[in-house]
Order: structure tokens, then sequence, then C-alpha cells
């Protein structure tokens, strides 16, 4: 078993109702299977999460990454700063 | 020096330009992105930017510093403010200084292009007609805060 950190920005925050929520996921999990994860469990994001990029510990990283127990994966809304 | 900065404190210009200044530079270039009162034919009142803050700094610092190694730069400042903003207020100054000023244009075109994609910060616009919409991108979506939901 994996505890895992999700964090979640801008609309994701107003549609997840939450900035950050802890999940518990099989130990062979990926960064994908934490946004399959999140998908089933936040009907509300309505596919939009497909367009985000993920990131993990602060990193980007790609949907095959492994996480591990304690690791932090946040989902990265396409950017507009500037 | 070649640094990166995240704030919520107002953005003086003037100040990072001194900051940054040497006596061996021929050439100060700074990069000013800041509020406008329009957006795709709409008007603007304000706008909010949302960081997601360890990683926004470590992504500006590794612009900076890819960036300063590419075009042989040895002062480059880059600061990006987030939380509210007003008309006209700065969000992002590039300040660089250079013996000469080619490579210091290259760079601060190059930095603001990277900010635009790899930097994990993102505008929420509030229009005059009362609606306050996600920029995603190029793209908008409405925001639609759920209850009891601290806003930015």
């Amino acid at each position: 078993m994996a505890r895992i950190t999700v964090l979640y920005f801008a609309h994701l925050t107003e549609r997840t109702g939450t900035r950050e929520e802890q999940l518990d996921l099989p130990a062979d999990a990926t960064a994908g299977s934490v946004r399959k994860f999140v998908e089933s469990l936040h009907p509300k994001l309505g596919g939009t999460l497909a367009t985000c990029r993920v990131a993990v510990d602060e990193e980007f990283a790609s949907d095959e990454t492994v996480v591990h127990d304690g690791q932090t994966v946040a989902f990265i809304p396409p950017v507009s700063g500037g | 020096m070649i640094t990166a900065r995240l704030t919520t404190e107002p953005i003086d210009p003037n100040a990072l330009l001194r900051e940054l200044a040497h006596e061996t530079d021929g050439a100060q270039v700074l990069f000013l992105g800041v509020v406008r009162n329009h957006h795709q034919g709409r008007e603007v009142l304000r706008i909010d930017y949302e960081a997601y803050e360890p990683m926004a700094l470590k992504e500006l610092q590794k612009i900076t510093e890819e960036m300063a190694a590419k075009h042989g730069l040895e002062r480059v400042l880059v600061v990006h403010r987030f939380g509210r903003h007003e008309i006209g207020d700065a969000s992002v100054a590039v300040v660089i200084g250079s013996p000469h000023r080619g490579p210091a244009f290259d760079a601060a075109k190059e930095i603001m292009d990277r900010i635009k994609v790899d930097v994990p910060i993102w505008k929420k616009e509030h229009f005059k007609d009362g609606t306050i919409e996600w920029v995603l991108a190029d793209k908008l979506l409405k925001s639609e805060p759920s209850k009891g939901e601290p806003t930015v």
C-alpha cells in the first residue's frame, strides 16, 4: 500500500472541492493510475484531468512514473503565468 | 547574480534594476508583464494569480539558470508575483544585465516563452460582466467555487 498526497489547482480545486487529499493506492501505483483513480473519485472533473500534466514531488513526470508511499502527486492544468 | 523569486508583494522594477547594476554592463534589459484591462474583447477588472508555490519557484529557477548558461549571462533576475493584481500591476519581471545588449534581449524573450509553458501559475480573470474565469493556456473556463472553499 502507498499513501499518496494529491494536490489540485485552479478549476480542479473547485471541482474536487479540495486543494489536497490523501489516497491509499496499491504499492505499484503510477502517476497514471492516480489519474484514473482521481477521475473515478471526482466525476465532476468530467474529463478535464486529461488536459493536465502531472508532477511527482514538484517535478514534471509522466503517467508511467511509479509513485511511492509518502510522495506527492500534483495535477497541473495548462498554465497561464507571465 | 542568477536568481528567481516568487512573491505576493508588488514588483518594483527600479529596485530590481538597481539591484542588478554592475560596472561591466553596457546593457540592462527589463521586461515587465502587466495586467491589462481586456481579454479576448471583454473588459477585465482584476486578476488573481494562483501558484503551486514550491514547484513554481523551482521551475523559475531552472529556467533562469538554463537561460543564463545558454546565453553566457552572469546577471539574470526573474520575479513572478502571485495573489491579487489590479489593472497595471506587474505580475512578472525579467531583468538582465550584460556587457552587450544582444544576449540580454534574446534571453529575456526565451525566459518569458518558457514561463508561459512550464511554470505552474494560473490566472483567474475577473470580468466586468461579473463572470470569473480561469485562463488555461489559451482557453477560458468558468470559475465555479464549491461551497466553503477558500477563494484565491
